[in-house]
């Protein structure tokens, strides 16, 4: 068997962490991947990109947490390629990941997290707008006193979140119209 | 690393023993005022107060802070992030941070691991120790004295913990140092709870590992605190320092010659879990168990070359 160069050696290591396939004719990488320290290695990894996250991204990271998603969420982290170090980079592609979620409160909570963030470090110099199913002040209420969620009824809401706006955002009832079916009854139709 | 270079470097509060230093990163004023009292030294990363990847660069204020305290206090460098072992390339970014660190604050040396936390300019998410092959010395040795022309003040490598199993190598861990040393002229930086995480995970002999490691290139001395955790201790230097990891830090530095800084080291997410309190506590300790003691031994002691 030929020694691993420093390359091979490595690019096999990685794939081991990011737990993508690897040479497995290699004793020692094979050693690696059935080692529990492979194993404790990656949820060492996780847990510091978790601990950077629960400070830039508090908001996101509790309510995934809350709704038992956050570890498939770093799982699936982890595995991006383009994995920064840096906290900036890290907030930003965990909630853009966010933003795909098929629950529309976490889409809402990270996209209007994302926009905070921008204003905050300058990178967003207009308003923007990020629309809710739900009244948004009990979410942000419940995730910022670290109380689960009420069960909310559907009521379209706008944040608008920009440097131009007094306290960084405000929020706005997006009102229901009525107005007549087919059929001559009347239907609730959000204005947009 | 000359004699005239070592001797500028800082020294305890009594004549010959080392100085006491830890881990700080700005915009802590509260932590600041609790800890300067006990410390002769502040260990500074710079790669820790970059926030993003694109155009890397230091805090403008955290570098402000700094530089306002530099008449109070000596400064160190420590580096994390970068990545001398990584077989394609080191991250560049670490060093212009470095730049603006250099041209903020003086610093009596600056320090990085002997591991990797890139592969192919790929993110690894940890940092895995260099393996200790001929190949990989003759690359740190290059990076080294890059390092070493670039920057005035001496440069120091520390030992990495290995959780991964061993890869088989022509080095022992001792022997791998002093290669580096004396192909180099650098300076060590040794992380004494490296060594004993490396004790219970990989079974190192921290005593044949002393015996066999050049101890006069040991600059400075890391201690920490970790977690025990399924079977594997931890160097996460989240905790305060157990009193076994001091006594052993007494005994590494009373074998020193030239050592001149004891670092408690803490990660930056322990601070606030952990409170000031703990970690003055820690700093007593450090003091008074690690350091207490070498005053008679170290008193005297003419300091020498580092190779």
């Amino acid at each position: 068997m030929t020694p691993l160069t420093l390359e091979q050696l490595q690019v096999g290591l990685l794939d081991l962490i990011k737990d993508r396939p690897t040479d497995a004719s290699d004793p020692y990488l094979a050693g690696v991947a059935g080692s529990d320290a492979l194993l404790l290695v990656r949820e060492i990894s996780a847990s510091w990109r978790a601990i950077s996250l629960d400070t830039h991204a508090p908001l996101t990271t509790t309510l995934l947490r809350q709704r038992g998603h956050l570890v498939d969420e770093m799982v699936e982290l982890m595995q991006v390629r383009g994995l920064s170090p840096f906290h900036a980079d890290l907030r930003d592609g965990f909630l853009l990941q966010a933003m795909d979620h098929p629950d529309p409160i976490v889409v809402a909570v990270a996209s209007f997290e994302q926009a905070l963030a921008g204003v905050a470090d300058g990178t967003v110099q207009s308003d923007l707008a990020v629309d809710w199913t739900v009244d948004p002040y009990p979410v942000l209420g419940a995730l910022l006193s670290g109380q689960v969620i009420p069960d909310l009824p559907p009521a379209p809401h706008r944040c608008v979140v920009g440097p131009s706006v007094a306290g960084g955002f405000r929020v706005e009832a997006i009102p229901w119209m009525r107005r007549p079916s087919a059929d001559g009854d009347v239907e609730q139709q959000r204005s947009d | 690393m000359d004699r005239d270079t070592v001797a500028t470097m800082p020294s305890g509060r009594r004549s010959g023993t080392p100085a006491l230093g830890t881990t700080y990163q700005p915009r802590r004023p509260l932590l600041l005022d609790a800890i300067l009292p006990h410390v002769d030294v502040l260990e500074v990363s710079p790669d820790s107060l970059v926030e993003a990847t694109d155009g890397p660069t230091m805090d403008t204020e955290a570098l402000e802070e700094l530089s306002c305290l530099g008449a109070d206090i000596s400064f160190v460098a420590h580096g994390v992030g970068l990545s001398m072992a990584s077989h394609d390339d080191w991250w560049d970014g670490y060093l212009h941070c470095l730049d603006q660190l250099v041209g903020a604050v003086p610093l009596h040396w600056h320090s990085e691991h002997l591991g990797f936390t890139r592969v192919n300019g790929e993110f690894l998410g940890t940092m895995l120790a260099a393996p200790r092959t001929d190949e990989m010395l003759a690359l740190l040795a290059g990076r080294i004295s890059l390092l070493q022309a670039r920057y005035p003040i001496p440069f120091l490598v520390e030992n990495v913990v290995g959780l991964l199993p061993d890869f088989p190598a022509p080095h022992s861990q001792a022997g791998f140092l002093n290669r580096l040393v004396e192909a180099t002229g650098c300076g060590l930086l040794l992380d004494v709870y490296n060594l004993r995480c490396d004790e219970a995970n990989q079974g190192l002999s921290i005593e044949a590992f002393l015996d066999e490691l050049h101890l006069d290139a040991v600059v400075e001395l890391h201690v920490a605190g970790g977690v025990d955790y399924r079977g594997f201790t931890l160097d996460v230097h989240s905790r305060p320092p157990l009193v076994s990891t001091l006594e052993l830090t007494h005994r590494v530095i009373a074998r020193c010659p030239n050592l001149r800084l004891v670092t408690y080291e803490l990660m930056e997410e322990a601070v606030e879990p952990l409170g000031t309190g703990a970690i003055v506590d820690s700093l007593r300790m450090t003091r008074e168990i690690a350091l207490g003691g070498s005053q008679l031994r170290l008193a005297g002691t003419e300091v020498g070359a580092v190779r």
